[in-house]
């Protein structure tokens, strides 16, 4: 998967003590996710597929790196964290727990004041709350 | 709406979109820059004005699925001729092993010899079934690829076949996928998206599957060298079918024929 090193994503604007409390494994998705940012069709992609083989095959690892990306989604673009939630809703089912833990990272996303994602976030919650 | 194009054109950011502007080839290396940008505005114009009405559906939805399931049919290119040899007319569809190549959709071009006459160093082949002998493209219908995963892919056209093209998006790039009334009529549905996109038959086996390759980058070959460089010589993408289901294809439409169409 071509993963160029030409993106220029800011990362000493971020809390550094979020990504010292991850391990190896979860730094290394953060580092994938940051990838997102240089806008190259197939790299967009190429992160959904991952994000798809971790959910089914790895779920835990995600808490931390997603809550980061939802923290952080002022440093991402739209339409990355809009597939991102598409994603989330049509495998909700097994991550329900997942989601209940970052619920409150969830929640920023409203801050980003764009309606599809604002919908999505909406319906991921209203189905957190069917159990 | 004359405002939202506006702030789009205004956040239009020309270095940012230079990047993917390969000059020596003339091309530009896919990417979502400018869907990025119109995704962002649009959905922060609807969010001020009509939050309570709009909601996403069908087209309007970012389809992840369909996304999954063509780059989970990434193989390594097959033995096909290729565009730039092959003639536009009717034929035979190829054959490989058990399986019949029932449309395809592939995009040659071969770098530019600077001194001589460089038309001609492209090509696109599109080739598919038509149910009666006439001359047209057969992948000419933009179905609404969400509808692949209700089995209702096409419904209502009278095309065999159904082809998406998302060249500068964040969609599946090349679709093809066939109608899902004549997959019903045949037997079979489509498989979960992480095994690929592919339909099975009632015993399990995957008798319709789609294909997807993407082969000689630009620059250093397989290695990728720049923002600019994500573009394949040899891209494309194919449906196979299993022969005793192209034979029972062809009795539901006695006069399908095979056309290849090259632009």
């Amino acid at each position: 998967m071509p993963l160029q090193d030409e993106s220029e994503f800011e990362w000493e604007n971020l809390d550094y003590i979020e990504i010292s409390e991850m391990n190896d494994d979860e730094r290394a998705i953060t580092l994938l996710l940051s990838k997102a940012n240089n806008l190259d069709s197939s790299v967009q992609r190429e992160i959904i597929c991952a994000l798809n083989y971790l959910i089914k095959n790895h779920t835990n690892l995600l808490i931390k790196p997603l809550s980061w990306l939802f923290d952080n989604f002022h440093m991402f673009h739209h339409s990355t964290i809009a597939s991102i939630l598409e994603l989330i809703s049509i495998e909700i089912k097994q991550l329900k727990s997942l989601l209940l833990e970052i619920k409150p990272s969830i929640k920023k996303l409203i801050g980003a004041q764009n309606l599809y994602i604002h919908n999505e976030v909406e319906s991921i919650f209203s189905e957190l709350s069917n159990e | 709406m004359d405002y939202v194009i506006n702030v789009i054109i205004r956040n239009f950011n020309e270095d940012e979109f230079e990047h993917f502007i390969n000059r020596s080839n003339a091309m530009l290396s896919p990417n979502t820059y400018i869907y990025d940008l119109v995704f962002k505005h649009v959905n922060e114009f609807l969010y001020q004005q009509y939050r309570e009405s709009v909601i996403f559906e069908g087209d309007g939805k970012i389809d992840v699925r369909t996304m999954i399931a063509t780059s989970n049919s990434l193989v390594n290119r097959p033995n096909l001729v290729k565009p730039l040899d092959k003639p536009t007319g009717f034929s035979a569809p190829d054959e490989l092993n058990d399986f019949v190549v029932i449309a395809r959709f592939e995009r040659q071009f071969e770098d530019r010899d600077y001194g001589s006459n460089t038309r001609g160093n492209r090509a696109v082949v599109c080739e598919g079934c038509l149910p009666m002998k006439i001359k047209m493209n057969p992948l000419k219908s933009f179905p609404c690829t969400q509808d692949i995963w209700k089995d209702e892919y096409c419904y209502g056209t009278p095309v065999i076949q159904g082809f998406c093209f998302n060249e500068n998006s964040l969609e599946a790039a090349q679709v093809i996928w066939m109608n899902g009334e004549l997959l019903s009529i045949l037997g079979l549905s489509v498989d979960n998206h992480d095994n690929g996109l592919r339909a099975i038959n009632e015993n399990g086996e995957a008798v319709l599957i789609y294909r997807y390759w993407r082969e000689s980058l630009i620059g250093k070959g397989p290695s990728f060298v720049g923002l600019d460089s994500n573009i394949s010589k040899l891209e494309g993408c194919d449906l196979i079918l299993r022969k005793d289901f192209y034979e029972k294809l062809k009795a539901i439409i006695p006069d399908m024929v095979f056309y290849t169409e090259i632009i």
